[in-house]
């Protein structure tokens, strides 16, 4: 067993993907990842996912085994989707992330939502924000009922923002207010729209 | 604060799990407290000595 500093040790850290924290990983006793932990979570949850992965149940080489078997399934493609994310393999995670989106195109697992703002998310980290308003869109005009579907608008408005787009951004956070005044998400927009403004008009002012 | 001390909580009683795991077929083990390994190369010769598996946990002082 060993204890590290991710902070200190950035070279383990970066070997093994970690991006969270805490972040645990089970290794064999030749160094190989068996899987990994993420996060909090009560002991006996804590206790059988260990127990599941040292007994090789539900880790990635796992799943990745029953790709040719359940690869049609859009919860099995979801779950490997989360699992290669978790392990920081972002690439095949967007590949399946955007394999379930085909496979279940009505959203019948309810997942497709998620599936969508992730990937929104993860372009958002590559500061790709075209493809972050792109998915975030589809999420919009496809699933308006979905868990999703107001965080998406969010998403867009923050791509705008962070490309610089300001007055885009501030339209964008305001009709989120009008539209959803009761959302516990409101405030935040508010004050978005509210700290846009005031840099549009410094930087108004610094041009005049 | 808390999280941080839960976390250690856990991670103690995960340690207790798997010591009294192995030593289940020896005479009965009262564990005194984790001996945490402060480096994978530390850990990765206790393990291959042991031939036990490695829980490598990546923390921050947050």
């Amino acid at each position: 067993m060993a204890k590290l500093n991710a902070e200190v040790d950035t070279t383990t850290a970066a070997k093994y993907r970690v991006r969270a924290f805490p972040t645990i990983v089970l290794l064999k006793p030749d160094g190989t990842e068996i899987d990994r932990l993420l996060g909090y979570s009560r002991a006996p949850e804590y206790i059988r996912q260990v127990e599941d992965y040292l007994a090789g149940r539900n880790t990635l080489a796992a799943l990745e085994a029953e790709i040719a078997t359940k690869g049609n399934d859009p919860e099995f493609v979801m779950n490997l989707a989360e699992k290669y994310y978790g392990h920081g393999y972002f690439d095949k995670a967007r590949t399946q992330y955007l394999r379930l989106v085909e496979l279940d195109p009505k959203n019948v697992s309810g997942q497709v939502d998620d599936a969508l703002y992730t990937v929104a998310r993860m372009y958002r980290k590559d500061k790709d924000y075209d493809s972050t308003r792109k998915y975030a869109g589809m999420i919009i005009d496809r699933y308006p009922t979905a868990d999703m579907f107001r965080p998406a608008h969010l998403e867009i408005a923050g791509a705008w923002r962070r490309q610089g787009e300001w007055k885009t951004a501030r339209k964008l956070y305001l009709d989120y207010v009008k539209h959803f005044p009761d959302d516990e998400d409101a405030p935040y927009a508010r004050e978005q729209a509210d700290t846009l403004a005031v840099r549009i008009a410094a930087k108004n002012g610094k041009g005049a | 604060m808390g999280k941080a001390v839960k976390a250690w909580g856990w991670a103690a009683v995960l340690a207790f799990t798997l010591v009294v795991g192995a030593c289940q077929q020896a005479k009965p083990v009262v564990p005194k407290g984790v001996a945490w390994n402060l480096s994978i190369d530390a850990a990765l010769a206790d393990a291959q000595k042991t031939g036990r598996p490695i829980l490598l946990d990546f923390y921050t002082d947050w």
